[in-house]
């Protein structure tokens, strides 16, 4: 019953490449590619108001304030109004469309990662921390938003802006322009190294704040347990030392960051100076003119202006590719238990149960199960007993596909469950478990769980039944009282009712109850087996107990003991076997007897 | 900064000014150097333009090139301050982010339950990092530009007005609509951002309680509509989304055509004093350089007010957490009574203890009065929700009982230092909480001193854990996953037991911490509590006659009131509660013994 992969880190191994990710990006990307081009279209219009600005103002100069001509000044103001009109709308358009893309993109993505972990098995959530999972559901998420909505649009913008600049350049002077382009190379290798540094510090970054997460979500859950044994000291250091490796990592980058942009600026430097030396030289030998020069000089500025940008998109891109990774990573998880592609389908089950030959371990070479062999008539009850860690819990993960057996098959009616949906076997298994867990909500949608308009009187029917109505109706609001999460407001036998309302409101053909009723006092559990007599009429049901006195309902027993079938037969039989159960048995009645007084 | 007037901008931000306090010295050298790096950088273009007026002048190769290396000289420390800038500047934002949730996190370790029983976990994890981010963005991206801005401005318009004073009103007067327009657009985006933030933190809500519950959701096949729900909030996060960005995206272009508009303003009337001959064409053209020059850094302001009013949003947020303060608080004057002592006692008194929970009108306990001698045991029992593990929260200071109706060693919970009392106090809560260390750290948690193995052994042998602990491969350092995943439920009680023996205290709380337990080693643990418990006084809850039919007082709590009290003995000769829980138990066995 244990797993050593709980530590297992958020270090992705690397094997990634960008463009693996890229395209599945790409994918989730793909309805919306209307936006994109939208996007690009108001991008392009509003740098080309932006370009005619300056033009106006030339032509202004040039044509009108010069010459002091007044005619036709007021059009051009005019014409210039306009642009700044339209640069506005379009800026605004681009903006909008764009945000609109990447809040679709995420929407679709978070709803995937949603779905997806719905789908996950619980052998899955046995080895992944909530925490880590709600970070890569919310925040790496969140991550992509930049890269989707100002990403994407603006690096088509910037590289439509650096192919017409080269063009221009190469067109106006060749040698000029390949003097200058002699420079792109070492462009390159820094912000190669760049890259990969921020990548790695990035990735660094993102999983230390999991683990904070992580860390968190632990913390603040056993607070009580954390105050109780005095332990706020030592968890705030060990709270600290996480905290500040995370900052520390935060460092790196900025170091990375706050050293690339001025060398990508230098590089800029060292460009226009080689214009100035050998244009300034060229003009004076008289072999440039100097137009040309002060044009290079103005199209340099906007050549490295959008690949420093571009680099600056690294960042978002660094990240939103780590983020991504491990969104996908999550995705193609395939842990699920298979449903069939051709399930077969049955409108009702008569309630047949059996388990042949079945063998599991949850981890290998830790056998729980050793071939556990049974048959449960249709409305036959049965009681599983034995003691902990005997296995009994193990047969409802089975029986309710929670996992597959290794070995072995599980039928009902005759069909291996393997042969239906998924969904179909656990709506016709009820199952009230160990642990209680309580949703955030009202006690009424507690009770139909996630129903949407459930019918109050089935509610209060299903509450009557087991006698739950007593305490919920003294509850503030009765069915409409707010639980809050973990349902910490309840006490365990509240909730312990609750989760047997849940069942009874959910009328399955197969009951479970997996020691539901251990923790309720007798007169609770007196109650409830009142309830459980008429709940369990015409039910196939297994009833899995420590308690002895919760089995007098069934109709047959099955002892358990250490992965195996010990003894099965009638409480009577059993008796007379001197077995385990008589051994369980009397070690209870004994206890009755020397506590009860004149005996 | 444009809003000042505004009397709850500032004070929202106050918060803050302490934290950069702590780093005011390499603040200012931060600010230095974005000065140095902006005040340079202005430079440049006087320089480049001096070099193409040598070009033109055919000054000569050597100026040029002395020029050039001007500029490339200029350019190295333009870049070598920024460096710096940013380093600072954003590494004191990271520091303060730390710093902030330090200081969050050592403040919600002071919340008492109460609190935890009313919050959702997911919020509180979305406020420290989410959030927490976006004060972060205030406080290094926003005041770094914001700086910049300034210091930008406060070179170019000197210059400005000196060339031509009502030119340069003109020319700023779109820009007074910056602020006007400001503080209405900025209030509507602090609201909105403040909107998003709160469906964000409702997602990851959703998405830890349904996972948390996954193995319920599963059995019940509430898949479907559980991810109905998260589209409904999804959806309802992009739809906020959409709000946000309809209003904060008007901004950034808006400041861009303000700009534009002195622009316009500049040429209009610009070109018609030239025409008018009232100033040059050159000084027209200065005009423009020095516009032009601060035209990106009014851009950011765009971006920089966003920030700032999302920060601002998200450390109100922050604030709020701030100001929940725990009333579990260590008294003013702790009982002279207590000087004296080194080790508690463990005597426990009840005095006519009622109490309800914070913000409830309804009593959970009423008029209890028990008396507990140090080293006897208390048994309670009683029907689901009577009040018995209230009982015992009470005791550890879990919550606040009314002065005077709790004493631990005859001084009131309430004089105890809050740390003395709970370490004087062990105790195994109802719900089994292990954290995801092995088993060994889980049992050592309570624990200051090292202890030996055997100690260790002799613990986890007491608590019925031996066996199952020596099944599994790892032995005690086998790995826990979240909340014990990995052990059953009677595992996880059992480790929980040990967890408290092993501190070795005073007082033993056990609150119903059998119910996972089979009979057989339920036994077996209580056998072996029976020497250790009687030189402890010892509160135990139980639902089970057998597990408390030993203590020296048992009394059955019914809806708040104690019914009955006595021994065992003595209260099975008497009808009420505690006799018919009995003879229902034993009723019970009958039926089986004869079914």
């Amino acid at each position: 019953m244990k797993n050593r992969s709980f530590m297992m880190e958020d270090e992705v191994t690397g094997k990634a490449y960008d463009a693996r990710l890229a395209r599945r990006l790409f994918q989730y990307m793909r309805p919306y590619l209307i936006f994109v081009f939208l996007g690009t279209l108001c991008l392009l219009a509003s740098s080309a108001c932006q370009l005619a600005g300056p033009y106006l103002v030339m032509v202004g100069i040039d044509k009108y304030i010069l010459p002091g001509k007044l005619e036709g000044f007021l059009t051009l103001i005019i014409i210039y109004l306009l642009v700044i009109t339209g640069d506005f709308i379009f800026r605004f358009a681009q903006i909008y469309v764009t945000n609109y893309l990447g809040q679709k993109t995420m929407y679709d993505l978070r709803m995937d990662l949603f779905s997806h972990l719905q789908k996950l098995s619980l052998r899955f959530f046995d080895r992944n921390p909530v925490g880590r999972l709600v970070t890569r559901a919310t925040s790496d998420v969140e991550v992509l938003n930049q890269l989707f909505s100002t990403g994407l649009v603006t690096i088509i913008g910037d590289l439509a802006m650096i192919a017409g600049i080269t063009i221009a350049m190469l067109l106006l002077n060749m040698k000029l322009a390949l003097l200058i382009f002699s420079i792109l190379p070492v462009l390159l290798v820094i912000t190669f190294y760049f890259r990969k540094k921020m990548r790695e510090a990035f990735r660094l970054v993102r999983t230390r704040l999991a683990r904070i997460n992580a860390f968190l979500q632990e913390a603040l859950s056993g607070m009580s347990i954390i105050q109780l044994f005095n332990r706020q000291e030592r968890t705030r250091k060990r709270f600290d030392t996480l905290n500040l490796d995370h900052m520390d990592a935060y460092l790196q980058t900025i170091f990375y960051y706050a050293l690339f942009f001025p060398l990508i600026e230098l590089i800029g430097t060292f460009a226009l100076a080689i214009i100035l030396w050998y244009g300034g030289l060229s003009v004076m030998e008289g072999t440039l003119t100097f137009g040309v020069l002060v044009a290079f000089i103005q199209y340099v500025e906007k050549f490295f202006k959008p690949i420093s940008d571009l680099s600056e998109k690294y960042n978002v891109f660094q990240a939103a590719a780590a983020s991504s990774e491990r969104i996908f990573e999550l995705l193609d998880t395939k842990d699920i238990i298979p449903d069939t592609p051709a399930p077969t389908w049955r409108d009702r089950i008569d309630g047949r149960v059996s388990f042949r030959d079945v063998q599991f371990a949850y981890n290998q070479d830790e056998p729980v199960l050793r071939g556990i062999d049974f048959e449960v008539e249709p409305g036959e009850k049965i009681a599983i007993v034995g003691s902990t860690g005997a296995g009994k819990t193990t047969i409802i993960n089975l029986l309710a596909r929670f996992y597959d057996p290794q070995e072995g098959e599980i039928l009902i009616d005759g069909m291996n469950i393997r042969n239906f949906d998924k969904k179909w076997l656990r709506q016709n298994i009820g199952i009230a478990l160990q642990d209680v867990f309580i949703f955030s909500g009202t006690v009424k949608s507690n009770i139909a769980l996630g129903e949407d308009n459930p019918e109050m009187e089935k509610i209060t029917e299903t509450a009557e039944a087991i006698e739950a109505d007593e305490f919920i109706e003294k509850l503030p609001g009765g069915y409409d009282h707010e639980l809050t999460e973990r349902g910490s407001t309840l006490s365990t036998g509240q909730r312990q009712l609750l989760s047997f309302a849940r069942v009874m409101y959910k009328n399955p053909r197969i009951l479970v109850l997996d020691e539901a009723t251990s923790s309720v006092d007798s007169h609770t559990e007196y109650l409830i087996q009142k309830a459980l007599e008429r709940l369990i009429a015409g039910r196939t049901s297994l009833i899995i107990a420590h308690r002895l006195s919760t089995i007098r309902h069934v109709d047959r027993i099955i002892v358990m003991h250490h992965g195996r079938i010990a003894e099965t037969g009638s409480h009577e039989e059993l008796l007379q076997h001197k077995g385990i159960y008589y051994n369980l048995y009397q070690l209870q009645y004994k206890d009755q007897e020397v506590a009860s007084p004149g005996t | 900064m444009p809003d000042n007037s505004e009397n709850g901008f500032w004070k929202s931000l106050k918060p803050l000014v302490k934290y950069l306090a702590l780093h005011r010295r390499m603040f200012a050298v931060g600010l230095g150097c974005a000065f140095l790096t902006n005040s340079i950088g202005m430079l440049v273009p006087l320089i480049i333009k001096y070099s193409i007026e040598a070009v033109e002048r055919g000054a000569g190769a050597r100026i040029v090139t002395l020029s050039i290396l001007g500029l490339v000289g200029l350019k190295l420390l333009v870049g070598l301050f920024r460096f710096l800038m940013r380093k600072i500047l954003i590494g004191i934002s990271r520091k303060i982010e730390y710093r902030i949730r330090a200081d969050l996190f050592e403040h919600l370790e002071t919340l008492p339950l109460s609190f935890y029983q009313h919050t959702r976990i997911g919020d509180i994890l979305s406020r420290s990092t989410n959030d927490l981010n976006e004060v972060r963005m205030l406080l290094g991206p926003a005041i770094m530009y914001s700086f910049q801005t300034v210091v930008t401005v406060l070179f170019a318009v000197p210059v400005m007005i000196y060339l031509d004073l009502k030119l340069a009103l003109l020319a700023f007067l779109p820009l007074a609509l910056v602020s006007v327009s400001y503080k209405k657009i900025g209030k509507i985006i602090h609201d909105r951002s403040l909107d998003v933030q709160r469906r964000l933190s409702d997602i990851t809500a959703k998405v830890q309680e349904n996972l948390s519950g996954i193995r319920v959701i599963k059995s019940f096949t509430r898949e479907e509509s559980e991810i109905e729900q998260f589209d409904r909030m999804n959806r309802d996060y992009f739809e906020r989304n959409m709000r946000l960005v309809t209003i904060s995206g008007v901004l950034y272009p808006f400041m861009a055509f303000l700009s534009g508009l002195s622009a316009l303003i500049i040429l209009a009337y610009g070109g018609i004093l030239v025409m008018r001959n009232s100033i040059t064409l050159g000084d027209l053209t200065a005009f423009f350089i020095y516009f032009g020059m601060m035209y990106w850094p009014m851009i950011a302001v765009g971006f920089v007010l966003n920030v700032i009013q999302r920060g601002r949003a998200s450390l109100g947020r922050i604030m709020e957490l701030f100001r929940v303060k725990s009333d579990i608080t260590d008294p003013v004057q702790p009982s002279p009574a207590l000087a004296s002592k080194t080790a508690a006692e463990g005597s426990i008194s009840f005095r006519d203890l009622s109490f309800a929970y914070p913000g409830s009108d309804e009593p959970v306990l009423r008029n209890i009065s028990i008396k507990i001698q140090a080293g006897s045991t208390l048994a309670v029992v009683g029907p689901v929700g009577c009040g018995k593990s209230t009982l015992l929260n009470l005791v550890a200071r879990l919550f606040n009982p009314w002065p005077g109706s709790l004493l631990v060693d005859g001084v009131d919970v309430l004089e105890w230092p809050v740390a003395r009392l709970r370490g004087a106090i062990a105790m195994v809560p109802q719900d089994t909480f292990l954290f995801s260390e092995s088993i060994r750290d889980n049992i050592l948690y309570g624990l200051e001193r090292d202890v030996e193995e055997e100690e260790i052994a002799r613990v986890v042998k007491m608590a019925g854990l031996h066996n199952d602990v020596n099944g599994f491969p790892d032995k005690l350092d086998t790995l826990l996953g979240e909340r014990g995943i990995n052990l059953s439920g009677g595992q996880k009680q059992r480790t929980t037991i040990s967890r408290a023996l092993i501190i070795d205290a005073p007082i033993l709380l056990l609150d119903d911490c059998f119910s996972n337990v089979d009979a057989q080693t339920e036994e077996a643990i209580l056998k072996n509590l029976r020497a250790y418990s009687a030189e402890r006084t010892t509160i135990i809850v139980s639902h089970r006659i057998s597990t408390i039919k030993a203590a020296d007082q048992i009394v059955v709590l019914q809806g708040g009131r104690i019914t009955q009290r006595g021994t065992h003995n003595e209260l099975l000769k008497e009808p009420g509660y505690y006799s018919s829980l009995y003879e229902k138990q034993l009723l019970q066995e009958k039926i089986e013994r004869y079914s």
